[in-house]
Formats: structure tokens, C-alpha cells, sequence
């Protein structure tokens, strides 16, 4: 299980709370969605959960350990922009990711992304959705006990999107990983999340609501 | 241009000509090989320093300062450091592509995006791994337009040096035959400068697009 405990965020010293008394838990398997209008703060507890930024206030505990401000391979955060590293090809991306170096996972990987064929590519020669495929499986490669999804498909058309959901929901009934889905589009959910933690739009942003979906 | 070929073998001695042009491109070669290490290893050093750091303006200035004064006015100094010679011009030219290979991979390695660098701490990816695999790779082309720029100022200083204190090369070759009055020789010795330029720049152009290709790569 995934816990934020009383997370609280202030930017600067003496600036007053970004977010305050953020308290929910995940469990492994489940896929969370986290929602608020923009600007409300969704993305700062994003890389709170991801470690990138230390909380002023809270925890983070994930299988009963205190992860708060760690990166590392537990949580993984797919950000809104593109991440990937423009020097590598495409399987080269996804053996990068692996913690053991194996071809075969990372062919694996490929296929449940449906990007068999172009592992010689660079990102730079891949459509917007293919990158997000490939950001995907780089994720998965990674293997991690929380996928963070940052806005991670806002950059793309509707059309696409719809083919992303049935991948993601294709992939999340293979893998079982459990995902934060960070979002302001109700679309997302409807088409991937269990349950709902919807963010107030006041600040300092706490929880308004959580439900399942 | 058989025509012209033909005229330069048989008024000037080629021989000389071309040691001349070998001597010049030997020192910036070498010269520019050596700012390029240095430069590179300096700049992801630079950029690899806590941000507290690198904010304290005597810092930046200790970085800064030393590249405004031109490749041309370290020579008087340099050779009452090292002596009229090889080693004379091979710092010289050092000094002439040292400052824009230095820059470009600090400000390179600087513009890494906060998404990419984030995402390789979650995979773990720190210290000289991270700043060779992540920040090096990613910094790459704007490393290679810093070489290009230091490749002209390197190729610039060095026929600046012999001319003021070569015993060979083009830029010395420049000086002599001024004083010799043969200013025909003197025109082919630019000619030469510039066409040896222009391929300096383009080789390094060609080896961009073999060592960094995905910057040239676009949709399929």
C-alpha cells in the first residue's frame, strides 16, 4: 500500500501552503485518479509522491517505508512533456530503464506497447503518440511500485488518447501496476480510474472529495 | 582552374606551399583537440557545481572573465612563457577554441530539462554516470556548435601566432612574402586560409552528423 500521510507544501520559507493536510492511500493494483482544476497544485503532490520535491509537511510511505524525498525505481513519474532522452533509440530507451539488462524484456515491452519494428528509431523520428508509448513502456521497464501519470496524454488529440486508453487499460490488466493518474480531464477517468481524490480549487488545496468511480 | 593550378606549380614551389598548409593545420588540429578535452571536461565540471555555487558572482566571473580578452593579445604573453615554437602556437590556438567549447557545453549541459534529469534520478542514474550518460549526451549539440566556433577562432589564432612569431606555416608565410614584396603570394596564402577554413569547418560539421545523428533525424 501507497500512503501520503498529512502532506503540506509551502514553495519558499515564508510563502503560505501550496497544499495542505493531503491524506490518501493506493492500493497495489489500483489506479487512483487525482483530479483538480489547473493550478491547484495536482502536479506539486505528483512530485511530491515521485520524491522530486521534499514536502514541508508529511510522509510518504510505500510498503511500510519512508520513501518521502527519495527518487528512485519504487515511484516513477511520466511527466506531461516529453522525457525521453533524444540520444537513444528506441529499445535502447527501454534497455536503459531495465534495472537487469535483458533483450528479450525489453522486446516484450515493445510489443505491449505495439512498437515492434521500430526499435532503431530515435524519439525524435516518432509521433507524439508513439513517444507517449514508448515513455509507457519505458515506465513499465522501470518496474516501479507507483506510476505516477503526470497530464501524461494533455498533449495529445482525441483521437489518439482513445487508442492510449485501450492501450493503458490492455497493459494495466497484463501488468497490475498500480498508477496515479494526475488529471483535469474527466475523459481520463472515465476511461481509466477506480477512484477519484478531487482536489479543492481554494487555496491552500486540500482534499474535497474521494469516491469510487 | 587546370588553368590556375597550372600557373601556381609553375610560378611558386608547391613543396613549400603545401608544408606550409600542413604545419598550420597540424597545430590547429592539435590545438583544438586539446581545447575540446579540456573544454568539455570543464564545462559539465561548471555545471556540475552545487546552483549556490555557481550563483556567487566571483564564480562566475573567475569562469567568465578569462574568455574576453582575444586569442591575439595572450601571444607577446605566451611566448615569454613558452618560447617561440610549436609549443608557442599550439597554446595560442588553445586559447582561440578553448573559450567557446568551455561555454557551449556549460550552457549545454545547463539546458537540461528538469523532466530529463528527473527522470534519470528515478532510474537511479547519478553522479559521473548521470553527468556522462545523461548531461554529456544531451548537451551534445550544443558541444558541437562550440567546436565549430572554436575550430574558426582555433584556425583564426593560429595563422595570427605565426605571423608574429612563426618560422613556418601560412600565417608566417604571410609575413615573409610581405616583406618580400610578393603580394601574389600573399593573396594565395588567404586563398589557401580560406579554403582550408571552410573544410576545417565543414569536417567538423560531417563529423556532428556522424557522432550525434538523432539531432538530424526527423519523423518517419
Amino acid at each position: 500500500m501507497i500512503r501520503l500521510e498529512n502532506i503540506g507544501h509551502k514553495y519558499k520559507k515564508d510563502d503560505s501552503f501550496t497544499v495542505k493536510n493531503i491524506s490518501f492511500e493506493i492500493n497495489f493494483g489500483e489506479c487512483v485518479g487525482l483530479t483538480g482544476q489547473s493550478g491547484c497544485g495536482k502536479s506539486t503532490i505528483g512530485s511530491i509522491v515521485a520524491g522530486h520535491i521534499k514536502p514541508t509537511k508529511g510522509r510518504i510511505i510505500v510498503d511500510n517505508e519512508d520513501l518521502t524525498g527519495k527518487t528512485g525505481r519504487n515511484i516513477f513519474l511520466m511527466h506531461q512533456e516529453f522525457d525521453l532522452f533524444p540520444w537513444q533509440k528506441v529499445e535502447k530507451q527501454i534497455l536503459f530503464a531495465l534495472e537487469k539488462k535483458n533483450l528479450d524484456k525489453a522486446k516484450e515491452l515493445l510489443d505491449l506497447v505495439r512498437l515492434n519494428g521500430f526499435e532503431n528509431y530515435y524519439p525524435n523520428q516518432l509521433s507524439g503518440g508513439m513517444k507517449k508509448r514508448l515513455s509507457l513502456a519505458r515506465a513499465l521497464a522501470i518496474n516501479p511500485k507507483l506510476l505516477v501519470l503526470d497530464e501524461s496524454f494533455s498533449s495529445l488529440d482525441s483521437n489518439l488518447k482513445d487508442f492510449l486508453y485501450e492501450d493503458l487499460r490492455n497493459i494495466w490488466k497484463i501488468t497490475k501496476t498500480t498508477i496515479l493518474l494526475i488529471t483535469h480531464d474527466s475523459k481520463d477517468l472515465d476511461n481509466l480510474a477506480q477512484r477519484e481524490i478531487r482536489l479543492t480549487s481554494k487555496k491552500p488545496t486540500t482534499i474535497l472529495d474521494i469516491k469510487n468511480i | 582552374m587546370n588553368n590556375l593550378i597550372g600557373y601556381i606549380v609553375r610560378n611558386y614551389d608547391p613543396g613549400i606551399i603545401l608544408t606550409n598548409c600542413l604545419y598550420s593545420l597540424s597545430r590547429v588540429l592539435i590545438g583544438v583537440l586539446v581545447a575540446v578535452l579540456f573544454g568539455v571536461v570543464l564545462g559539465l565540471f561548471r555545471s556540475s557545481l552545487p546552483v549556490k555555487v555557481k550563483k556567487i558572482k566571483i564564480v562566475k566571473f573567475l569562469f567568465d572573465a578569462p574568455k574576453f580578452p582575444p586569442p591575439i593579445a595572450w601571444i607577446p604573453l605566451v611566448i615569454f612563457l613558452t618560447g617561440i615554437g610549436e609549443m608557442s602556437a599550439y597554446v595560442i590556438v588553445f586559447i582561440g577554441a578553448f573559450s567557446p567549447v568551455f561555454t557551449s557545453t556549460y550552457e549545454g549541459a545547463e539546458s537540461v530539462p528538469l523532466v530529463v534529469r528527473n527522470t534519470a534520478k528515478s532510474m537511479e542514474v547519478k553522479g559521473w554516470k548521470y553527468l556522462w550518460l545523461i548531461i554529456f549526451p544531451y548537451s551534445l549539440p550544443q558541444i558541437f556548435t562550440g567546436i565549430r566556433s572554436g575550430i574558426s577562432m582555433g584556425w583564426m589564432s593560429v595563422i595570427a601566432a605565426e605571423m608574429i612569431s612563426g618560422q613556418s606555416g601560412l600565417g608566417y608565410s604571410i609575413s615573409l612574402n610581405d616583406l618580400n614584396l610578393q603580394y601574389d603570394l600573399v593573396v594565395l596564402d588567404i586563398v589557401l586560409i580560406g579554403i582550408i577554413g571552410f573544410f576545417l569547418f565543414e569536417g567538423a560539421s560531417y563529423l556532428e552528423k556522424k557522432i550525434i545523428p538523432w539531432n538530424y533525424k526527423t519523423v518517419a
